[in-house]
């Protein structure tokens, strides 16, 4: 009784707030609550005319078919060394661009190099891939002009599995890399100026002062976007995949995200599409949790 | 003496390799405007390597007489301005009560809307989701189901709870109500935040090809992106069966059509420069 009268009593004073937050509130319910309570097609025969709460319980059936399935072993695989190979190579770079940025002496120049690594960030993937495509096109393409200048003869890279890999994670690094600096640039910018006069009072170089003060003071920082890149990284752009692989490169291309596209979407299986999915969330559920166990545990740093 | 020459030398190390990145980062962006602007010959043959040989604006007379390129863009522009706008408005409006400490549901629906960063139904749900509200194949269905993100959402809270609350209460004392106080104090303070919101939401909505993709089968409304797609990955299929002059075109058109589609961002790219790492460092405080 009291706790409805205190409600009541809440609602009337804020009733203005309430009617400010309620579009948001309704998109936040409709589309990404409302997903969730679809995710229940995932254990069932999802059948259009009878929608999702009409349609058959099968239970774990598309689970096991999916664990079944004779793709199963390649999308795991796949998924987690194209995450890997990503994290490897896109994470360290952006602090190391950071540190040289560091060390430009001269103002100008160091604001125009910022400048011009933050550029690709803003250009579509669409034509990041399309560039790409041409640069590498075997029908005198610059880059395969380039290659073919040490004897390289030229290649679809585009239709190769082994290539798949390094030309994602590559172009992700090459549209990336200014982006994902500015923090570390903006910690570097916060390092108390003091501490690198007096090391070099105290006769430290370049590296010295890089090695012992640098890099201490933007520990933390490099650690807590570690754990997030780490909770993140099952994520991974599959609008990118779908972009650049074909049938001819699914044997490294294919993970979780473009499969569920590719059942789920082009041949309409929704329901075990809708469990290929929720796989695949639960298992990033299960990293992020652990990155941040791991992290807590050795470094008092978390995100929750 | 001997220690002058060495930090020298580690300038020089800095200053090649910095150069060697830029060349790298910037190359292909160059590469691109010199091959639009180019001979078609040059482009043929492809011996164009850094600035344009030639010149010649027939590519881009062919973009101005092609219906469908100017069609995507003009879909593109409305994308991006409605749901820029939308989308800024609708952030800022979800915030502001959250930013408030004495709003009642503030704690429980912050949890929920941050929640969404990390879970979330999947593509196919959504896919059926946006079916059953009838918006598949209209103008909407790649606006509103990713109208607010949670990221900028949260930037944006934490933003107005950096504003001071005692000229809220002040305002509130005066007897000026919330609505009063978040449109003539609070959002006039929030240039940094606004700017930053139109940043990300335009780049997020000019570029996007997923939504499209999957929740427009009507060419009629489809983005610039979409129609790059085409040209640009499944140019293989098309340039079959054409006369030479079309094949000829259609090589240099890509070009060009990226310049076009790239143009806008590019332009406003010095203007808007300094809002955006303002974005990203307030977002990095949370």
């Amino acid at each position: 009784m009291t706790a409805l009268r205190t409600w009541k009593k809440y609602i009337r004073r804020d009733w203005m707030l309430l009617l400010i937050i309620l579009p948001g509130v309704i998109y936040f319910a409709v589309f990404c609550y409302g997903p969730m309570y679809g995710i229940l097609m995932a254990f069932k025969d999802y059948n259009i005319s009878k929608g999702i709460w009409g349609s058959p319980w099968v239970g774990l059936k598309h689970f096991k078919e999916l664990v079944g399935s004779v793709y199963f072993g390649r999308l795991v695989k796949n998924t987690f060394l194209l995450s890997i190979e990503q994290l490897i190579w896109s994470f360290p770079v952006p602090i190391a661009f950071a540190l040289l940025l560091n060390e430009i002496r001269n103002r100008k120049f160091q604001r125009f190099v910022q400048t011009a690594a933050y550029l690709p960030h803003f250009v579509s993937v669409v034509v990041v891939v399309g560039i790409l495509k041409d640069l590498l096109s075997s029908n005198g393409g610059v880059l395969t002009q380039f290659f073919s200048l040490f004897g390289v003869t030229p290649k679809n890279y585009f239709n190769l599995p082994e290539a798949f890999r390094p030309l994602y994670v590559g172009s992700g690094v090459w549209q990336e890399f200014g982006w994902n600096s500015i923090i570390y640039v903006a910690a570097i910018a916060g390092i108390d100026q003091q501490l690198y006069e007096s090391a070099a009072l105290d006769g430290a170089g370049r590296w010295k002062r890089l090695i012992h003060i640098t890099l201490p003071s933007i520990a933390p920082t490099i650690i807590l976007l570690l754990i997030l890149n780490m909770g993140n990284m099952l994520n991974i752009g599959y609008e990118k995949v779908i972009l650049m692989y074909n049938a001819a490169t699914y044997s490294t291309a294919d993970i979780f995200s473009t499969y569920v596209y590719r059942k789920g979407l082009l041949n309409a299986q929704y329901s075990f599409a809708s469990a290929v999915g929720l796989a695949n969330s639960v298992i990033n559920v299960i990293i992020l949790l652990g990155a941040n166990f791991l992290a807590k545990k050795t470094t008092e740093i978390s995100i929750f | 003496m001997n220690r002058k020459v060495k930090l020298q030398r580690t300038d020089i190390l800095v200053t090649m390799l910095t150069v060697l990145i830029i060349i790298i980062t910037l190359y292909p962006v160059i590469y691109v405007i010199s091959m639009s602007f180019s001979d078609p010959n040059h482009v043929l043959a492809k011996d164009v390597y850094l600035l344009p040989k030639g010149f010649s604006l027939k590519a881009y007379k062919m973009i101005l007489k092609n219906k469908t390129v100017l069609r995507s863009f003009g879909n593109t522009v409305w994308y991006t301005i409605v749901g820029t706008i939308t989308s800024v408005t609708l952030t800022a409006f979800t915030a502001y009560p959250l930013s408030r400490s004495r709003f009642f549901l503030r704690r429980q629906l912050s949890f929920l809307m941050t929640l969404t960063m990390f879970v979330s139904g999947g593509l196919i749900p959504l896919y059926i989701l946006v079916q059953k509200l009838h918006l598949y194949n209209t103008r909407w269905s790649i606006i509103l189901p990713y109208i607010i993100s949670a990221y900028n959402l949260i930037i944006t809270r934490s933003f107005f709870e950096s504003l001071p609350e005692e000229i809220a209460d002040a305002a509130k004392i005066d007897g000026g109500s919330e609505w009063t106080i978040m449109t003539k104090i609070f959002i006039p303070l929030s240039k940094p935040i606004i700017s930053v919101l139109t940043l990300f939401y335009g780049v997020g909505y000019w570029n996007s090809y997923f939504a499209p993709l999957i929740f427009l089968s009507n060419d009629k409304l489809q983005p610039i992106q979409l129609y790059l797609r085409g040209i640009l990955l499944t140019s293989e299929m098309q340039s079959a069966g054409m006369g030479m002059d079309a094949v000829l075109m259609n090589e240099q058109m890509k070009y060009a059509v990226i310049v076009v589609a790239c143009f806008p961002i590019m332009i406003l790219y010095p203007f808007i420069q300094k809002y955006f790492e303002k974005g990203v460092l307030i977002g990095a405080v949370k």
